[in-house]
């Protein structure tokens, strides 16, 4: 199957994160905007990773700002070709900044980015392009579980040598035709097996690099620049993994866990939920009691009032 | 006391005692809701199909690691080691299961899928079973360990799971001595005809942890409880 890359090109989609990309003057702006009350104690629902594929800018530091207004340190030295793991955070308004690795967090950020992050999403924040132009995207990540016995990859380009790039695996699936820089493709069902992947760009040499498929993972393959000029370099990282029997799928339906000796006889589960339902009648009574008393009383006063 | 000083205090002290049956209410509402989203629901009917999650729960959900309250960015309180990925590689595999709060301590069997694709429960009902075809504990994705809530004749290893808070403490000890720690983030229920494979089995970007076993109404034809209690548990 054919999956064109999307058109994720940073600099042509000025609605997506590089129009975001926020002044100093504007992030007392972003900040107080950021504050969600009720976020402040939600369970994390999002979950988001920073890449840095930019060959000429140094290792960074990378610094969040989340609805309480205060910058951390999230990410220290995150390097050219490193791709951070997950960070579980709340749905909500994010501002992102990165430093030099070791620069006080006081020192000018080089890039400002602000990013609403929705629930139940996994993301990554990629910087890509030189220095100069430095562009960034924020990437959907869709982590959801591939057919049985395949991987899911998809082909980010972050060569900015290349030209466009062909990528395929040998006798499979075609990852990316034609991709530019920061092109990203859709997730590909891949069969689980050792594959070869090439990568033809136009000014480039072509390269081929060895890629096992491990049945149940969603993994992305980067195409970057490689150490000689003209030259490319692909890596992997996986996504994600799930846990998959080894004919390849997951277990089918539930697990037989029980002989049922203590069933309908009152289990833990079963105590522990009639005391639920004893509290939730007590405040149940209670609540009435008081809506009631506040009834009589308006009735009362009224009367009163009247008379 | 006068009919026109009573009438006064009357007018006081009404609204005054509707706000202090009002305050009373309010916290035994607010735990009522708290109570009512927590662990369990009403046990299933047999006859309920589809999965009945005890928070909302959906496939991504099962994705979330460790919940946080109160915590924007909880990465900053441990700076996240790059190049040295979360999830270990190929870590031993497990040997024992420790889950202080509910006083299990159990080795751990082997277990493989049966020849009609479900997960084979363990052996001894005293024992639980760690899924050995699925990632082992602490490698990235879900390692998922299985035991018997009852045998034919009394409780069994996970008997008391349901009693499985968020934020309670979970240890599995490898073969080679190390510990893999995890936290309780979340359980759901789910009828079995409506297991949430993907929810359970389903890929995670660090290393998770899910511990199953039964619970709901007993198929007294079939011998077999019809819902699944899962736990979700993140690194601690």
């Amino acid at each position: 199957m054919t999956t064109e890359p999307r058109a994720h090109r940073p600099g042509r989609r000025p609605r997506r994160l590089a129009a975001a990309v926020a002044a100093v003057a504007g992030m007392a702006g972003v900040l107080t905007m950021a504050g969600d009350p009720v976020g402040a104690n939600a369970a994390p629902d999002v979950q988001l990773r920073v890449a840095h594929f930019s060959p000429d800018t140094p290792p960074m530091d990378v610094y969040a700002t989340g609805f309480d207004g205060k910058e951390q340190l999230v990410l220290p030295k995150l390097g050219y070709g490193q791709v951070s793991e997950y960070m579980p955070l709340t749905a909500g308004l994010y501002a992102f900044s990165m430093r030099p690795a070791g620069s006080p967090a006081t020192d000018e950020a080089v890039l400002r980015v602000s990013a609403d992050l929705a629930a139940q999403t996994s993301y990554t924040f990629a910087a890509f392009g030189r220095q100069a132009e430095l562009n960034t995207d924020l990437l959907t990540d869709d982590l959801s579980a591939p057919p049985a016995g395949q991987g899911r990859v998809r082909l980010i380009q972050a060569a900015i040598d290349a030209g466009p790039v062909d990528v395929s695996a040998s006798g499979g699936p075609l990852l990316a035709r034609g991709a530019d820089l920061g092109d990203v493709g859709d997730y590909t069902a891949v069969p689980a097996g050792s594959w070869t992947i090439t990568a033809d760009g136009g000014s480039a040499d072509p390269i081929a690099e060895n890629l096992d498929v491990e049945a149940g993972t969603v993994s992305s393959l980067v195409v970057l620049d490689g150490d000689g000029t003209g030259s490319l370099q692909i890596i992997s990282v996986t996504d994600a993994a799930g846990a998959t029997a080894a004919r390849g799928g997951a277990p089918a339906g539930g697990v037989d866990t029980g002989g049922g000796a203590l069933a309908g006889v009152g289990t833990t589960a079963d105590a522990v939920g009639a005391r639920g339902a004893a509290g939730a009648l007590v405040a149940t009574s209670v609540g009435l009691l008081a809506v009631l008393l506040a009834v009589a009383a308006t009735g009362l006063l009224r009367r009163r009032r009247a008379a | 006391m006068t009919r026109r000083g009573l009438r006064a205090v009357c007018r006081r002290a009404l609204p005054l005692a509707i706000a202090f049956v009002g305050a009373l209410a309010a916290p035994a509402l607010v735990a009522y809701a708290v109570d009512a989203r927590g662990w369990p629901p009403e046990p299933v009917d047999a006859r309920t199909a589809g999965a009945v999650a005890t928070r909302a729960a959906g496939p991504g959900a099962a994705a979330v690691p460790g919940p946080r309250p109160g915590s924007s960015i909880p990465a900053a309180e441990r700076p996240l080691p790059l190049g040295v990925p979360a999830a270990e590689d190929r870590p031993a595999p497990p040997a024992t299961l420790t889950i202080p709060t509910i006083g299990v301590e159990t080795q751990l069997e082997h277990l493989a899928v049966r020849d009609d694709g479900t997960l084979a429960a363990p052996v001894d009902f005293a024992r639980a079973g760690w899924f050995a075809e699925g990632p082992a504990p602490g490698e990235r994705g879900p390692a998922v360990i299985v035991g018997h809530v009852d045998s034919r004749a009394g409780p069994a290893v996970f008997y008391r799971l349901a009693e499985l808070a968020p934020g309670d403490p979970i240890e599995v000890t490898r073969a080679d001595g190390t510990v893999a720690r995890f936290t309780v983030t979340d359980t759901l229920e789910a009828a079995k005809d409506a297991f949430p494979t993907d929810a359970v089995y389903g890929p995670t970007p660090g290393p998770t942890l899910r511990l199953i076993t039964c619970t709901g109404a007993f198929d007294r034809a079939a011998r077999h409880y019809l819902s699944n209690l899962v736990v979700y548990a993140a690194p601690a």
